[in-house]
């Protein structure tokens, strides 16, 4: 897929054509494939690819024991990396004394000034909380 | 030392729940206000950095000062620690409620455990107000 040598819906078609020896009750011959094209695809990211994924990892039958354990396992490799650090800080806006104008989303100051319709609304900015240094 | 992938200083971001892709809106670059004080309703600074596999596992501590002239606008510094857990990290710092008193140039600069790491420049400014007119 990477060389472009291969399409989403020839992955899709090869998956429908395991799953057509699919037998209820016996262990699936095609376990293994199935578990090694999950891998195949860790780096894919799409719309059939992340179904195709979802769909595997929620399996839970005893015909397709690996596939579906190893999927989930590409599932949680896919959403582990790059690790995340988010930190919410709310800053005092009562230390500049005055009430802050609230802002209209047509007036927002990050436009520029031409493409700004004038119309403010008044009051008084919500007080947040107080950010302390230390938190 | 880690290294600097990139840092900016945007309004809002989002992250593909599936695909885990960082997604950054409205990047912050220039503020213009006809009046002061003016608060912009929330802004987040994202810096992405690299680490190698010596460094997984270590703790790490970024810092951010905002400065304007010798003030600290915003208060602060915004400390925030992580523990480095893959080969790259995103760390996030979102404001609520940032308030801008004055014109002028606003600079967020990012440490990472007290070495400068990165810069982001926005500038303030002071717009004469428009008239009510479309036409004016």
């Amino acid at each position: 897929m990477k060389k472009c040598s291969l399409d989403e819906s020839s992955v899709a078609r090869f998956v429908a054509e395991l799953l057509s020896s699919f037998e209820r009750g016996a262990q699936f011959r095609h376990d293994l494939t199935l578990a090694a094209l999950a891998v195949a695809v860790e780096a894919t990211f799409s719309p059939q690819v992340d179904l195709f994924l979802d769909r595997l990892a929620r399996l839970r039958i005893s015909e397709i024991p690996i596939a579906s354990r190893i999927a989930r396992l590409v599932l949680k490799s896919r959403r582990a990396e790059p690790s995340l650090t988010v930190k919410s800080f709310a800053l005092d806006c009562r230390r500049l004394g005055e009430p802050m104008k609230e802002l209209d989303p047509l007036d927002h100051p990050c436009l520029p000034p031409a493409t700004r319709r004038i119309q403010r609304a008044h009051g008084t900015h919500p007080a947040p909380e107080v950010f302390h240094a230390d938190a | 030392m880690p290294t600097l992938e990139f840092f900016v200083v945007a309004e809002s971001f989002s992250i593909d729940r599936q695909s885990n892709r960082l997604s950054i809106f409205n990047i912050v670059e220039t503020l213009t206000a006809e009046e002061f004080p003016v608060v912009l309703p929330s802004m987040v600074v994202v810096t992405c950095l690299n680490l190698t596999d010596d460094e997984l596992g270590e703790d790490f501590q970024v810092l951010l000062n905002v400065c304007s002239g010798g003030d600290s606008p915003l208060g602060g510094p915004f400390p925030t620690n992580f523990k480095a857990q893959s080969r790259r990290h995103r760390v996030i710092q979102s404001f609520q409620g940032v308030p801008f008193s004055k014109p002028g140039d606003i600079r967020f600069e990012q440490t990472l455990n007290g070495d400068h790491l990165a810069t982001h420049l926005l500038e303030v400014k002071h717009a004469a107000p428009a008239s009510d007119s479309p036409h004016s």
